[in-house]
C-alpha cells in the first residue's frame, strides 16, 4: 500500500514543473560550476608543485646547517571542489626555523587587502541553495494541496491508515529528491575527473560516498520541514509562505547571525595586548642572549678576518674564518641556539594561546548556526572533505613535528650546534692554518716577508680551495603530508548525527500533526 | 479607479501571513544590526581616538626637533563611520592603517581586526538586510499577483470593469511597493532609534541626507525584485510555477552570480605578488647605487664628519631623493594594481542587481573600497603638505642646509635638515576629509542609472506581458 | 442591449469554437445559452468581457463594440463568474466595496450592502465574515450580488446554478425575475434546463461553436425542452 502512494507521488513529482526546473537547474548549475572549481584546483595545484619543486632544490643547494630554512605548503585538497571549507581563507604554508615554532595564521592573508574573501564557492553551494528550496517546494503542497484538490478525501475514504499515506509520501519524497542529489554529484564528479592532473585515492573515494549519504540527510531534513508545514497548514499558500521564510532563516539570517554574535560573546583579544606579551618576550629573549654573548666577546675581540657569501633561503655562510672568530662563533652557537630554541617553544605558547581565543569564537559560531541544518550540513561536508579547520590544525601539528625532527637531526650533525659545519664551510685545520698564514703576513715587517708571505697565503689557497658543498641529505627527514582519514570521519559523526536527529523530530512531529489533520 | 488597486492591494498584504512574517524578520534583523553596531561602533571609537592621540602625543614629543618630525613614522589610522550601519561594506577586512612620514607612505595594511577562521560573511548591516531578506520577501509578495488572482477568479471580476490593464499593473505595483516600504522604514527607524542615543554615534545634516538617499536608493533597488514578480507571475497560470521560477532567478541572481563572478576573475587574473614588488624595488635601488656616481662625486660614500672632504651633500641628498622617488612610484604603482584588480572584480560581479546596490550604497554611504582609496589619496597629500611644511619651516634657519631628503644620518650629522624646535600646533596634522553629499551621488550617479534602467526593462516587459495575459 | 453578430472564433490550434454566431439579447429579456461543454457558450462571454478577440464578426453591449471600445462596453455589463472564490482575507463588505468602487459607483452607504445583501438572500451578519468561511452557495450569491451593486443594464452569467441547492437556485430565479421587471438584459450559460425551462424567455442551443436553435418561450412551454434539446443536438448532427 505505501509502495503505491510512494509510486504515485514519485510519478507525479517528475512530471511538476518546479522538478523539471529545480533537477535542470542543478544539473547546468554542475556543468557550469564544477570547471570552474577544477581550473581553480589545477591552478592552486600547479602553484604548490612549484613552491614544492622549488623549495627542495634550494634545499638541496643549501651549504651549511644553519640555512636548512625550508617552508612546507599544504598540498591542496582535490575535494575542496566540493566543499571549500577554509581551504581558501587561511594560508597553507609555514617557514621551518630554528627561532620559531610554525603556527597557523588567522589574522594575516598577505596578498591584496582590497580583495576580501567572501562567501565561499563550491558545489556544496548547489546542496545549500538549489536542493534544499526543490526539497521545500516539492514538500509544501505534499498534504495540504492533495487536501485542496479533494483528492486527500478520496484516497482515505479507502481502506488505508493514515499513517500508511505519510509514510508514502515520504518515501516518494525520498526517492525524488535522491534523483538531483545523485545527478548532481555524479555530474560533479564526471567533470572534476575528466581534468588529467586529478587523482582520487580509495579513502577519497569514501569520503565522496559519506559526502553523498550528508547530502541526502541534508535533503531529506528540509523535505520533512515542508512536509511539516503542509500537514500544519489547510492551504498550500500558507505553507509555501512558512517554507520559504525558514528557509531564508536557516540560510540567511542564523549563518550570518551566529558569526556576529560569536565575535560579540567571545572577542578575541586585541593585537596590542598580544603584541605586548610578544615584545616583553623577546626583550626577555635579548637580554639572556646578550649575557651569553657578553661571555664570548672576549673570545671576539681576537677575531680578524672573516668572509662570508650567500647560501640559500637568503642565508650566509662563512668561507673563510680565523681560528679564533671560528672558536668564537662555535662556542656562541653552542650557548645560545638552545636559548632561541627554548624561546622558540615560549613565543609559541604565547602565539597558541591567542590563537585559541579564536578558535574558540569560531568554535562558537559552529555551535551557534547548528540551528540550521544547512550550516550543519556545510560543516559535516567541509569536515569530510579534510578542509576544515580541524584539517589545517592536524597540518600544521605535522609541520612541528617536522621540524622537531628537522632541529634533532641538525642537532646531531652538528654535535649539538657547537660544530664549525653549522655556520661555515673551513674545518679547524683549514682554519688554522690560514689564521697562521694571515698572521704571519699582517706581521710581515719589510716588503720581502710580505710578498712571501702574501704568496705563501696564495699557494696554500690554491691548494685548499674553499669548498662549497651541498650539504649531504640522504637521512634528512623530509616531510610527508599524511592526511588523517579516520580523524576526519570521527569528527563527521557529530554533524551527522545532528541531522539524523532532526530528521527524527521532524518526523515524530508531522506524524502527529497528520495524525489529527483536517481532510475535509 | 487606480487607487481602489493599491488599498485593496495594501490591505491584502497586511491581513495575511506573509506580511506578520516579513514584518517579524525585517525588525528583528534591523534592531539587532542597530544594537551590534552600537557596541562595535563604540568600542571602535575608543579604539581609534586612543590609538590616534598616541600618535599625536608621540609626534609633539618629537617636535622638539624639526628633522624629527620629517622623519617620524606617523600611523594614521581608518576613522569608523556612522554609516557604516547602512553599508559597511566589507570594512572589517579592508585596509585601517596607514604609515606615513615626510618621504615615504607605505602601503595600507589591514590590522587584526579579522579572524580568518570563521566563515567570511559581510556583516549584518542594513544592506544585507535590504539586498537579500527585502527583496526575497520583494518576490514572495509579487509571486501570486496575477496567477494567483486568476486562480481565484478575481482578475476576471475586476477586468469585466472599465478599468484599464496598465492601471491594475501600476496598481499591484504600487501596494506592494508601500507594503515594502513598511517593513523597511519600521525597521531603519528602530536601528536608528537604538544607534541615535549613543554619544559615540554622530550623525550631522550632511549624514541624514545620505541615508534619505539610500532609503530611495533602496526602493529602486527592491522595485526591481517587485516588477520581476509581477512580470513572472503574469507569464504562468500556476502560481507554484512562478514561485518555482522567481526563487531560481533570485538565487541565481542575489547569491550565485556574485560568487561565481569572482572565482572567475579570481582564477583568470593575476594577482599583483609581494615577491614580484620586493624584487623590483630592490633591482630599482641596486640600479641607483650602483649608478650613483650620476649624482655628482660621491654621491654614495658618506662619513658622519660634514668636513670630510669626501662627503658631496646636495649629491647625496639628489641620490636619496631619487631612491625615495622611485621606492614611492613602485608603491603606487603596485597599490593602483591592487585597486584596479579589486575594483575589476567587483564591476565584473555587477551583473547581479544586488551587487550594483551594494556598490550605490558604499558609494553613498562613503565606506569601502573607494573610501579607504581616497583615504590612501588623503594620506599621500599629507605627507606631500608635511614635506612642504618641513621645506618651508626649514627655510627660516640659517644653519641647516636645506637638504630635505629621507636619509637620518644626513639630516643629523650634517643638519641637512634644521635641528630646531617647532611649534607643535603649527605643524598640520592629518584630518580626514569625508565625502560630501554632492561628491556621494557624483560617484554613484552611474549605479542608480543602471539600477533606473533594469527598472524601466522590467516594466516594460512586465506591461507588454500583463497586457497579453490570458485571464480565463 | 447585448448584440452578436456573425461572431467567429477560432483558436490557434485550430479549433472552431465559434462559427458565425449570431443573436441579440433585449432589455427586459432572460436569454439561455444552453449548450455541450466546449460548444461556445463561455467563449462568447469571454469574447464580450474582451478576455479574447474574435476572429470575425462582432460582439457588442449597448452599441459598443466589445473588442474595439472594450471599456466602453464593460461600463454597462456586470459579470457573474462560476465557481469565484473572491478575497479570501476580506470580509464580504469589503469585497462589494472593492468591486463596486472599480465599477465606479462612489457613496455606498451600510443601507445599500444590506439592502443587496436581503435581495440576495444573505444574512446581514454576513457582511462581516471573511470570504474564506463562506460556503459555495453564499459564495455564489455574493457574487450576484456585487453584480447587482453595479446595476448595469446588462449582466453576463456563466452556469450561474450550477452547484446550489435547490432553495438557493429558486431564490436565485426570483433574483432574475426582478431584474427583468426592472429592464435589464440578462445572457446566461448554463446546462441546467429545468432552470432554463423556468426561466428563460429565448434560448439558445449551441453545439460545436454553431447556434442550431432558437426557441421563443412560448415554443417550449408546452413541449419539454429537454426533448426540443436533444432534438435539436441530434438534428444538427445529421445536418452536418
Amino acid at each position: 500500500m505505501i509502495w503505491k502512494i510512494a509510486k504515485k507521488e514519485f510519478l507525479l513529482n517528475l512530471m511538476t514543473f518546479k522538478f523539471a526546473v529545480g533537477a535542470i537547474a542543478c544539473v547546468l548549475l554542475t556543468v557550469v560550476f564544477m570547471p570552474i572549481l577544477a581550473a581553480d584546483y589545477r591552478q592552486r595545484l600547479k602553484m604548490y608543485n612549484k613552491n614544492v619543486v622549488d623549495n627542495e632544490t634550494e634545499l638541496r643547494n643549501v651549504i651549511v646547517y644553519r640555512n636548512v630554512k625550508h617552508t612546507i605548503y599544504r598540498p591542496p585538497v582535490v575535494l575542496s571542489a566540493f566543499s571549500a571549507g577554509l581551504e581558501k581563507q587561511l594560508a597553507g604554508s609555514a617557514k621551518i626555523e630554528l627561532e620559531k615554532v610554525p603556527e597557523l595564521s588567522v589574522t594575516e592573508r598577505g596578498g591584496n587587502p582590497y580583495l576580501p574573501i567572501l562567501a565561499v564557492f563550491d558545489e556544496s553551494l548547489i546542496f545549500k541553495i538549489i536542493i534544499s528550496i526543490l526539497a521545500l517546494l516539492v514538500a509544501y503542497d505534499v498534504v495540504s494541496g492533495e487536501r485542496e484538490q479533494g483528492t486527500l478525501r478520496l484516497m482515505l475514504s479507502d481502506p488505508i491508515a493514515r499513517h500508511q499515506v505519510l509514510l508514502g509520501k515520504l518515501v516518494a519524497g525520498l526517492i525524488t529528491l535522491s534523483v538531483p542529489v545523485a545527478i548532481t554529484f555524479v555530474i560533479g564528479l564526471v567533470v572534476i575527473l575528466s581534468y588529467p592532473m586529478v587523482a582520487l585515492s580509495g579513502s577519497d573515494w569514501i569520503r565522496i560516498g559519506l559526502m553523498f549519504i550528508a547530502s541526502l540527510a541534508f535533503t531529506v531534513v528540509m523535505f520533512q520541514f515542508g512536509l511539516l508545514f503542509s500537514c500544519l497548514a489547510k492551504r498550500s499558500s500558507i505553507s509555501m509562505v512558512l517554507g520559504l521564510f525558514i528557509w531564508i532563516v536557516f540560510a540567511i539570517v542564523i549563518p550570518n547571525a551566529s558569526v556576529q554574535l560569536a565575535t560579540q560573546f567571545r572577542p578575541f583579544e586585541s593585537q596590542e595586548t598580544q603584541n605586548g606579551r610578544m615584545a616583553s618576550l623577546k626583550e626577555d629573549l635579548s637580554n639572556e642572549l646578550r649575557t651569553e654573548m657578553d661571555n664570548v666577546k672576549e673570545l671576539f675581540s681576537k677575531s680578524i678576518i672573516t668572509s662570508d657569501k650567500r647560501d640559500a633561503f637568503g642565508g650566509y655562510y662563512a668561507k673563510r674564518r680565523d681560528i679564533y672568530w671560528l672558536n668564537a662563533e662555535q662556542k656562541l652557537n653552542n650557548l645560545t641556539i638552545p636559548i632561541k630554541l627554548k624561546y622558540a617553544d615560549k613565543f609559541w605558547d604565547v602565539e597558541h594561546r591567542y590563537l585559541n581565543g579564536f578558535f574558540r569564537q569560531k568554535h562558537l559560531a559552529h555551535r551557534l548556526a547548528l540551528i540550521s541544518p544547512i550550516s550543519t550540513y556545510e560543516n559535516a561536508m567541509a569536515v569530510l572533505a579534510g578542509t576544515d579547520l580541524a584539517g589545517f590544525q592536524d597540518f600544521i601539528n605535522q609541520v612541528r613535528e617536522h621540524r622537531n625532527e628537522v632541529v634533532e637531526y641538525i642537532r646531531s650533525k652538528t654535535d649539538d650546534f657547537s660544530s664549525a659545519s653549522f655556520f661555515a664551510i673551513c674545518t679547524e685545520k683549514e682554519s688554522t692554518e690560514f689564521t697562521r698564514l694571515y698572521v704571519q703576513k699582517q706581521e710581515a715587517k719589510d716588503e720581502q716577508a710580505k710578498a712571501k708571505a702574501e704568496q705563501a697565503l696564495k699557494e696554500w689557497e690554491r691548494a685548499n680551495p674553499a669548498k662549497a658543498a651541498p650539504l649531504n641529505l640522504q637521512d634528512f627527514p623530509w616531510f610527508k603530508y599524511r592526511q588523517s582519514f579516520a580523524r576526519d570521519i570521527r569528527a563527521a559523526v557529530p554533524d551527522l548525527a545532528t541531522l539524523l536527529v532532526m530528521n527524527v523530530i521532524l518526523f515524530a512531529i508531522y506524524f502527529t500533526a497528520f495524525g489529527r489533520y483536517d481532510v475535509r | 479607479m487606480i487607487r481602489q488597486i493599491i488599498y485593496k492591494e495594501i490591505i491584502e498584504n497586511l491581513l495575511g501571513l506573509r506580511f506578520a512574517l516579513s514584518v517579524f524578520l525585517t525588525l528583528c534583523l534591523f534592531a539587532v544590526c542597530g544594537y551590534v553596531f552600537m557596541i562595535n561602533h563604540q568600542e571602535q571609537m575608543r579604539d581609534y581616538w586612543r590609538k590616534t592621540n598616541e600618535n599625536l602625543s608621540a609626534l609633539r614629543e618629537q617636535s622638539s626637533v624639526l628633522y624629527q618630525v620629517a622623519f617620524y613614522k606617523q600611523g594614521i589610522y581608518r576613522k569608523p563611520q556612522p554609516l557604516a550601519i547602512c553599508a559597511e561594506g566589507e570594512e572589517k577586512a579592508l585596509p585601517n592603517f596607514y604609515e606615513v612620514n615626510t618621504f615615504t607612505t607605505e602601503l595600507p595594511i589591514t590590522k587584526g581586526q579579522a579572524n580568518f577562521a570563521l566563515p567570511q560573511f559581510s556583516s549584518v548591516d542594513w544592506g544585507l538586510i535590504i539586498s537579500l531578506i527585502l527583496s526575497f520577501a520583494a518576490l514572495v509578495f509579487t509571486y501570486d499577483s496575477f496567477c494567483g488572482e486568476k486562480e481565484a477568479g478575481t482578475l476576471r471580476l475586476m477586468l469585466a470593469n472599465t478599468i484599464p490593464r496598465y492601471e491594475v499593473l501600476l496598481g499591484k505595483y504600487a501596494g506592494t511597493m508601500i507594503t515594502l516600504a513598511i517593513p523597511m522604514m519600521i525597521g531603519m527607524l528602530v536601528s536608528l532609534i537604538i544607534i541615535i542615543p549613543s554619544k559615540d554615534v554622530a550623525i550631522d545634516a550632511g549624514e541624514w541626507l545620505k541615508i534619505l538617499v539610500l532609503i530611495l536608493v533602496s526602493l529602486l533597488y527592491l522595485s526591481i525584485f517587485v516588477l520581476l514578480g509581477l512580470f513572472v507571475s503574469s507569464r504562468t497560470g500556476h502560481s507554484a510555477n512562478s514561485m518555482a521560477i522567481l526563487l531560481l532567478v533570485w538565487v541565481m541572481s542575489v547569491i550565485l552570480l556574485p560568487s561565481l563572478c569572482r572565482i572567475v576573475f579570481d582564477v583568470t587574473c593575476e594577482e599583483p605578488t609581494e615577491q614580484e614588488l620586493q624584487r623590483r624595488l630592490k633591482e630599482s635601488r641596486n640600479e641607483i647605487w650602483d649608478n650613483s656616481a650620476r649624482y655628482g662625486k660621491n654621491a654614495g660614500s658618506m662619513s658622519n664628519n660634514l668636513s670630510d672632504p669626501m662627503n658631496n651633500p646636495p649629491a647625496r641628498a639628489r641620490l636619496q631623493n631619487a631612491v625615495v622617488d622611485v621606492t614611492n612610484q613602485l608603491l603606487q604603482e603596485h597599490h593602483n594594481k591592487w585597486l584596479e584588480q579589486a575594483l575589476a572584480r567587483r564591476n565584473f560581479a555587477c551583473l547581479s542587481p544586488a551587487v550594483i546596490y551594494q556598490r550605490t550604497c558604499e558609494a553613498i554611504g562613503g565606506t569601502g573600497i573607494n573610501r579607504c582609496a581616497d583615504l590612501y589619496k588623503q594620506v599621500k597629500r599629507y605627507g606631500i603638505d608635511l614635506k612642504e611644511f618641513i621645506r618651508s619651516t626649514d627655510l627660516e634657519d640659517p644653519q641647516s642646509l636645506h637638504l630635505i631628503g629621507p636619509e637620518h644620518n644626513m639630516a643629523k650629522s650634517w643638519r641637512a635638515i634644521s635641528h630646531n624646535p617647532v611649534d607643535f600646533d603649527s605643524v598640520p596634522k592629518f584630518q580626514e576629509r569625508t565625502m560630501t553629499i554632492g561628491q556621494s551621488l557624483k560617484l554613484a550617479i552611474w549605479d542608480v542609472g543602471l539600477l533606473m534602467l533594469i527598472n524601466l526593462g522590467l516594466f516594460a516587459v512586465a506591461f507588454v506581458s500583463f497586457l497579453r495575459y490570458d485571464v480565463r | 442591449m447585448i448584440e452578436i453578430k456573425e461572431l467567429t472564433k477560432r483558436y490557434e490550434d485550430g479549433v472552431l469554437a465559434l462559427d458565425h454566431v449570431s443573436y441579440g439579447v433585449q432589455p427586459g429579456e432572460i436569454f439561455c445559452l444552453l449548450g455541450a461543454n466546449g460548444a461556445g457558450k463561455t467563449t462568447t462571454i469571454n469574447i464580450l468581457l474582451d478576455f479574447i478577440p474574435p476572429t470575425s464578426g462582432m460582439a457588442s453591449i449597448n452599441g459598443h463594440d466589445c473588442n474595439k471600445f472594450p471599456l466602453e462596453a464593460k461600463k454597462y455589463v456586470s459579470y457573474v463568474s462560476e465557481n469565484v472564490q473572491l478575497y479570501g482575507m476580506f470580509t464580504a463588505r469589503q469585497n462589494l466595496a472593492f468591486f463596486a468602487e472599480l465599477a465606479g459607483k462612489k457613496g455606498l452607504k451600510k443601507k445599500d450592502y444590506d439592502d443587496v445583501m436581503r435581495t440576495v438572500g444573505l444574512p446581514e451578519k454576513a457582511l462581516s465574515m471573511r470570504l474564506k468561511n463562506f460556503s459555495k452557495g453564499m459564495r455564489q450569491k455574493l457574487g450576484i450580488a456585487i453584480a447587482l451593486l453595479k446595476d448595469p443594464p446588462a449582466i453576463l452569467m456563466d452556469e450561474p446554478t450550477s452547484g446550489l441547492d435547490p432553495t438557493s437556485a429558486q431564490e436565485f430565479l426570483e433574483q432574475l425575475r426582478r431584474l427583468r421587471e426592472r429592464g435589464k438584459a440578462i445572457l446566461m450559460t448554463t446546462h441546467d434546463i429545468f432552470r432554463a425551462k423556468i426561466i428563460a424567455d429565448r434560448v439558445g442551443i449551441m453545439k460545436q461553436g454553431r447556434l442550431v436553435a432558437i426557441r421563443q418561450r412560448q415554443d417550449f412551454k408546452h413541449a419539454d425542452l429537454e426533448e426540443i434539446y436533444m432534438r435539436e443536438m441530434q438534428a444538427a448532427e445529421t445536418a452536418s
